[in-house]
């Protein structure tokens, strides 16, 4: 029965490792996205997260910080508000949850001290999974224990996948060069 | 509970744990802890219903006992319709209430009555047709006095509402599963390893080829109006490929986790679609429940014996109302007629137990005739199948209409992705795999006869990571909990 664990315990981890090695080679070898069911990994993405995030991380001192859904970052423009001597970071990528947001403003309040945080709602957006915009801030998002625990709670085959590529990606530099 | 959710991920190990740590010495608090395990299992979907389970437990023990204890014959039979009146009639109302209300509305209604009446709104409990039935051979099997009624209430609560095939079979038999629950049971190793295996097969059966298939068999199906003969064709392939994944995965899965607690379960699934005639079919598909009808209603009828007459009569009583068990739809009836049908001709010629053994036993690939006899099977299978998965009696005869059409020589353009490519190529690797394992119980249990460590685990690995990247992903129900 103990030999019995012990051997569960040791495939397991086996697995995991092989997991993660077999998924890289063939992510990395097979060209066709078909073939790549559940790995939705976009760099930059639709909402500029990459660019965003790049830019969040040298921004200091807003006056107003904008979360939520694509409803805050395509309502809230900061060139209309800049006219009116307003300095406002939009932070909204599409169909964001709570949870991503929670990490959101984890890093980033301290570092801007806005004045002001508006963060977008709507019925909706406590019912989806979040799973669009956490695929998002995995592949573009600052990487730390929030995103990783982020992943976990999520506790979906899409978002370790994504997890895995981009502790991938960060780790060999491709996160990095990329722009 | 699903078995394809998070929280059955954390019930098992502990249910494990606590049987084999805790519990180990004692055989009745091991049997307690199942049926404690099995009501969360099943409370976990809907507490309420768990008073049915119980009901069904304390009256079928109450008459088995009464059974044991009574002699006169016409005591004995009361005893049994009991049993029968009490079960079918749960099954009945909840699942057949409003099919036969509606029927008889309409039957009145076309000559001119109504006779009024209202539907009512009623939730058909998760497996009551599959531990009704279990329930019912203990009974049964009491009255022929082929097996010792128990004095173990626990043992039967836990014979009624083991878990792992509480919701969806295979329907056990009173004879094989009720003993195993008074033997004091061993771990084995062995044993164990190879439930495993089974659930790691069944998972990817489920995960992978049922639930890929049914996006596409729903799309096909959902809009059926819409599509030429080909594409429904596809279809009709893809729910054949998605009713046997998703069930015969439920019972691998069943069965290893079973294994894991030191249980035997039946086999329920012989790789039915490498069969070369109908015969062969239900020897080999959803086997719990075909050889229930035949013990219990089939043989009783005079099954084979008796005027051709009396054989054909028994043939469609047996497969319409194997159809009928499955819902309360007039499809599921055409779907037994068409089998009955299919099974008529071997019947009348003597050919149903011309195949008993293995398609190519000692060989590697068919021969050409063995290859057109399991064709053939299986597009009468396909076509069987388009009865079961249509809503309605008119929705079949659409898409009947539709398939034996000229446009089934086209290609089905309208329908064909990169998405369904991949789908279709993961399908033809089962069925390789599948081919290679068919004489085995499941089809990856020969990876354990004598390949190396490394191969089988990297082969497990290879399973894994399949389902990590091909799965789907939201969480599906199995199809027969809705039987």
């Amino acid at each position: 029965m103990t030999f019995f664990l012990k051997r569960v315990l040791i495939f397991t981890s086996i697995a995991s490792i092989g997991y993660c090695i077999v998924f890289l080679l063939w992510t990395n070898l097979v060209p066709f996205q078909a073939f790549k069911k559940n790995l939705n990994y976009k760099m930059g993405s639709y909402g500029s997260m990459f660019t965003r995030i790049q830019e969040a991380d040298t921004t200091r001192d807003v006056d107003i910080l904008v979360l939520g859904s694509s409803h805050a970052y395509r309502g809230f423009d900061p060139r209309i508000f800049e006219e009116y001597g307003i300095k406002l970071f939009n932070l909204g990528p599409s169909n964001q949850t709570p949870k991503q947001a929670n990490i959101l403003v984890k890093k980033y309040l301290d570092q801007m001290s806005p004045e002001l945080v508006i963060y977008e709602v709507y019925p909706g957006i406590f019912q989806g999974d979040g799973l669009e915009s956490s695929l998002d801030l995995i592949a573009n998002g600052p990487l730390n224990s929030d995103l990783i625990s982020m992943t976990i709670s999520l506790n979906h085959v899409k978002a370790y996948n994504a997890m895995i590529k981009r502790l991938y990606m960060t780790k060999t530099g491709q996160y990095d060069a990329f722009n | 509970m699903l078995f394809n959710s998070f929280d059955f991920a954390i019930f098992l190990p502990i249910v494990f744990i606590l049987y084999w740590f805790v519990f180990k010495k004692s055989l009745k608090l091991q049997n307690a802890l199942i049926v404690i395990a099995s009501y969360v299992f099943y409370g976990w979907w809907d507490w309420r219903f768990l008073s049915l389970i119980l009901f069904s437990t304390l009256v079928d023990f109450l008459v088995g006992r009464s059974l044991g204890q009574e002699n006169r014959e016409t005591k004995r039979r009361v005893l049994l319709w009991i049993s029968i009146i009490v079960n079918l009639g749960f099954l009945g109302f909840f699942k057949y209430f409003n099919f036969f209300l509606e029927s008889f509305q309409d039957a009145f209604s076309l000559l001119g009555m109504d006779i009024g009446g209202r539907a009512l709104s009623i939730v058909l409990p998760v497996g009551i047709s599959f531990y009704t039935f279990q329930t019912l051979s203990y009974t049964i099997d009491v009255y022929k006095r082929k097996l010792e009624p128990t004095k173990d209430f626990i043992a039967f609560a836990a014979f009624v509402s083991f878990f792992p095939q509480l919701v969806a079979g295979p329907i056990e038999r009173a004879t094989h599963l009720l003993p195993q629950f008074y033997k004091h049971r061993q771990f084995n190793y062995a044993l164990a390893v190879n439930g495993c295996r089974q659930i790691l097969w069944g998972f990817f059966k489920k995960l992978v080829i049922a639930d890929n298939c049914a996006e596409f068999a729903n799309q096909i199906f959902n809009n059926s109006e819409a599509y030429g003969g080909s594409t429904l064709f596809l279809g009709a392939l893809f729910f054949t490929f998605q009713i046997y994944g998703d069930f015969s995965g439920y019972s691998d899965i069943a069965i290893g986790t079973s294994r894991l607690f030191g249980f035997d379960l039946m086999k329920n699934f012989a790789f039915p679609y490498f069969s070369r005639d109908i015969a062969e079919f239900w020897r080999r598909w959803h086997i719990s429940l075909s050889t229930w009808f035949r013990d219990y209603v089939y043989i009783p009828l005079g099954g084979s014996r008796g005027s051709r007459w009396k054989q054909i009569r028994n043939v469609f009583i047996i497969f319409i109302v194997s159809g009928f068990w499955h819902g309360a739809n007039l499809t599921f009836i055409l779907w037994g007629t068409l089998n009955a049908l299919y099974f008529l001709p071997l019947l009348l010629l003597n050919l149903n137990r011309s195949n008993l053994e293995v398609v190519a036993h000692q060989k590697i690939l068919p021969s050409l005739k063995e290859l057109a006899q399991i064709g053939i099977t299986f597009v009468l299978t396909v076509l069987a199948w388009v009865a079961f998965r249509a809503e309605t009696i008119s929705h079949a005869g659409q898409i009947y209409a539709g398939i034996f059409d000229y446009s089934l020589f086209s290609i089905p353009r309208e329908v064909l992705s990169s998405k369904m490519l991949v789908c279709i190529a993961l399908v033809l690797i089962f069925v390789l795999m599948e081919w290679i394992g068919r004489r085995r119980e499941f089809a990856i249990e020969y990876l354990f006869d004598s390949y190396p460590r490394w191969i089988r685990w990297s082969s497990y690995m290879m399973i894994i990571f399949l389902m990590g990247m091909f799965m789907q992903t939201e969480e599906t129900p199995f199809i027969y909990f809705q039987f």
